[in-house]
């Protein structure tokens, strides 16, 4: 069922408290150098027309309740991958009052992309190793535990 | 405004297809017009201040370096710029000019992000590519003369990280060569084009009274007929060393936000070509030594490519910062939202919003989108910001 | 430098001290009571530009710093207040000066900072259900 995902992924960003340097290196995949429309891959504003979400950033207190609902609306099977260090491991913003993370902590994450930023040829590096991910999986999908999506 | 009339809300945000970071703008509507708005950050605030408290001298530039990913050597810049106040420091020459290469190459490849995305609000997705596509020769640039496409970490207290070599001189040399054809070709598109220009000059007015109180700084602030601009008024590093024009425009609406940000980006090519050529005579160390940070509090300002970043270490003696306050020039900016956008229409919203070139990982040092209520979606506005573009040159054609 | 004796002579015996780092920081220490006085003095006599304000929890009192700049001098000039480390409370200058409503939110929430006269001091930056300690960007938190 998944494997109908690997072709033409859309995506949706959602940034978590980043430092914007994810999230421009993410438009610039889609501008004429990097061009990853050419593969399908289009950045789509609403979640529920997504099949994958970029999210960048360590999320603080103030985007988890919108990141919990906004993963709520997604179509499932749905993916996550997480691009750069700070979504990795909080990075340099570890032990902030405000940071609730790391996003994985949250919600189930599919794949990350180390660097701060990651370039453009890792995020659709990136891509490519998921998609592969995908094919091979061939176990049934199974619904994915999502800790305390109840209390929202 | 009488109790009767209906008025309608529509959030904008926080999340955004196109601004890359989460804001929520509420605004307040009767009929077509906004009456008024209301601006709620937050969703990027990451507690900067109090981690730089925690991380010695060293380590914060490389903390402040990740406020935000477009402004990346700003930040350190104005950092350094105070603890040097603060510890009365002064930087081999050779430093500065370098110092100024890489601030006036992040000016650049901001304001052609900015202008691209312009370009997308009003319907020119033309613009948009192209100006992405200029700016990714610059990117590359400073991986290969800085180490990475952004977060450089060039700055260090006391002076710069790594030197530009003669060779790595020529090839910026021959990059902003590149550039200026480009940058011609985008100021004749904009001035000739009779829709863009008509298109940007309806929208968001703000006022020189208005810039004042608001207190606005950089290219915003500029555009509305206040000339101010750090490199000029209290000029450091390289600024005051070598040849170059405060660019100023009265009008204050988006156009003129436009050509100030355009005007000044052939303004950088000058600074930065002659910073390139003096290095070639300027020989010698790229840092002074500092053995210790003593006790004091110094104040330290850069012209990032959106205005005045503001920075003020104290220090009580030891390893690590005892307060350590930022200030992003949006933080001043997108408040002034507050009047640039009452008045106008709604597919004027999406554009005046986007005009002071907003920079929340900054403002916030930390970033909204109602999800269920949404009257209209940020999609839908705009497609009418483009609709209003295409409706105007339809009128213009059938006109001629 | 004449700037300065201006200030001096205007602001009379309510120059608690001066610090003159050098022709392009200046500090002076006022009085909390007369920081209104002195804020419309530099903003609206002098136009001063409001830069920034900054508030720092010192060891024996709750410090805050008035950013001006004048531009066409270059020169930053830092008016600074000391307030009861107790209760912390200073009058609000964001009627005279617009561009100081957000900041004036940002330090009640981040410092626990009152502002006499402003009545818009939701939280700015903090999320309503922010479970951490209050006041984050105090000392002992």
């Amino acid at each position: 069922m998944s494997r109908i995902l690997t072709r033409s992924i859309w995506v949706y960003h959602f940034a978590a408290a980043p430092c914007n340097n994810c999230d421009i290196e993410i438009l610039d995949a889609l501008t004429p150098k990097y061009d990853a429309e050419r593969f399908g891959i289009k950045l789509v504003g609403s979640i529920r027309h997504a099949d994958c979400m970029l999210l960048t950033g360590v999320v603080n207190s103030k985007d988890l309740p919108r990141l919990m609902s906004i993963y709520q609306q997604a179509p499932k099977p749905f993916f996550v991958i997480a691009v750069g260090t700070c979504a990795l491991d909080l990075g340099i913003f570890r032990g902030s009052y405000n940071v609730v993370g790391p996003p994985d902590k949250h919600i189930p994450i599919d794949a990350y992309v180390p660097g701060c930023p990651p370039k453009p040829e890792a995020l659709l590096s990136a891509v490519v190793k998921l998609i592969e991910k995908v094919r091979n999986d061939t176990s049934k999908p199974g619904k994915k535990k999502v800790k305390g999506i109840k209390k929202l | 405004m009488s109790e009767n009339k209906k008025i309608t809300e529509i959030p904008i945000g926080p999340y955004h297809p196109l601004q890359e970071e989460p804001e929520f703008f509420r605004l307040k509507i009767d009929g077509e017009k906004v009456v008024g708005i209301e601006i709620e950050i937050g969703y990027n605030h990451r507690g900067i201040e109090k981690l730089s408290e925690s991380k010695s001298f060293d380590q914060a530039t490389f903390l402040v370096e990740r406020i935000c990913g477009i402004c990346s050597t700003s930040h350190p810049f104005a950092y350094v710029n105070a603890v040097e106040d603060l510890a009365a420091i002064r930087i081999p020459e050779r430093a500065k000019y370098i110092r100024t290469v890489v601030g006036e190459i992040e000016r650049i490849h901001s304001h052609l992000l900015w202008l691209g995305l312009a370009g997308h609000f009003i319907g020119y997705n033309t613009v948009w590519m192209w100006c992405w596509k200029y700016r990714e020769p610059l990117l590359e640039l400073c991986e290969r003369v800085f180490g990475n496409r952004n977060h450089y970490a060039m700055m260090k207290i006391g002076g710069v990280r790594r030197d530009i070599s003669d060779d790595q001189g020529d090839l910026i040399r021959k990059d902003m060569g590149d550039l200026v054809p480009k940058l011609d070709m985008l100021y004749n598109a904009i001035q000739d084009d009779p829709v863009i220009k008509a298109r940007l000059r309806i929208a968001g007015t703000l006022t020189k009274k208005d810039a004042r109180a608001y207190c606005v700084v950089g290219p915003t602030a500029r555009a509305s007929g206040i000339e101010i601009d750090v490199r000029k008024d209290d000029p450091y590093a390289a600024y005051g060393l070598v040849d170059w024009n405060v660019v100023v425009r009265e009008e204050g609406d988006v156009y003129a936000k436009t050509m100030v940000r355009i005007d000044e980006m052939k303004e950088s090519v000058k600074i930065i070509n002659q910073c390139v050529d003096r290095l070639k005579e300027v020989k010698g160390e790229i840092e002074t030594e500092i053995k210790e940070i003593p006790e004091g509090e110094g104040i330290g300002r850069h012209e990032a490519p959106r205005g005045e970043v503001f920075h003020y270490v104290r220090s009580r003696g030891g390893s690590v910062p005892y307060r350590h306050k930022v200030r992003a020039p949006s933080f001043m900016n997108v408040f002034s939202n507050e009047v640039a956008v009452v008045g106008g229409t709604i597919p004027d919203a999406a554009l005046t919003l986007a005009a002071v070139d907003p920079c929340y990982c900054c403002t916030e040092r930390m970033q909204a989108v109602d999800t269920d209520s949404k009257v209209y979606t940020s999609r839908d506005l705009i497609r009418m910001c483009q609709e209003k573009t295409y409706e105007l040159h339809r009128k213009m054609k059938g006109g001629k | 430098m004449e700037i300065i004796d201006l200030i001096k002579k205007n602001f009379g015996s309510n120059v608690k001290d001066v610090k003159v780092v050098n022709e392009r920081r200046i500090y002076i220490e006022i009085p909390p009571a007369y920081i209104r006085e002195a804020s419309e003095f530099l903003f609206n006599d002098l136009k001063f530009r409001f830069s920034i304000a900054s508030g720092i929890d010192e060891v024996d009192c709750m410090e805050i710093l008035y950013h001006f700049s004048f531009d066409k001098e270059g020169t930053f000039i830092t008016l600074k207040v000391k307030l009861d480390k107790k209760n912390p409370e200073i009058d609000t200058i964001s009627d005279i000066i617009t561009g100081a409503k957000w900041i004036e939110r940002e330090m009640h929430e981040l410092l626990g900072i009152g502002f006499r006269g402003n009545n818009d001091l939701r939280n700015l930056l903090l999320s309503p259900d922010y479970k951490g300690k209050k006041y984050p960007l105090r000392k002992d938190v």
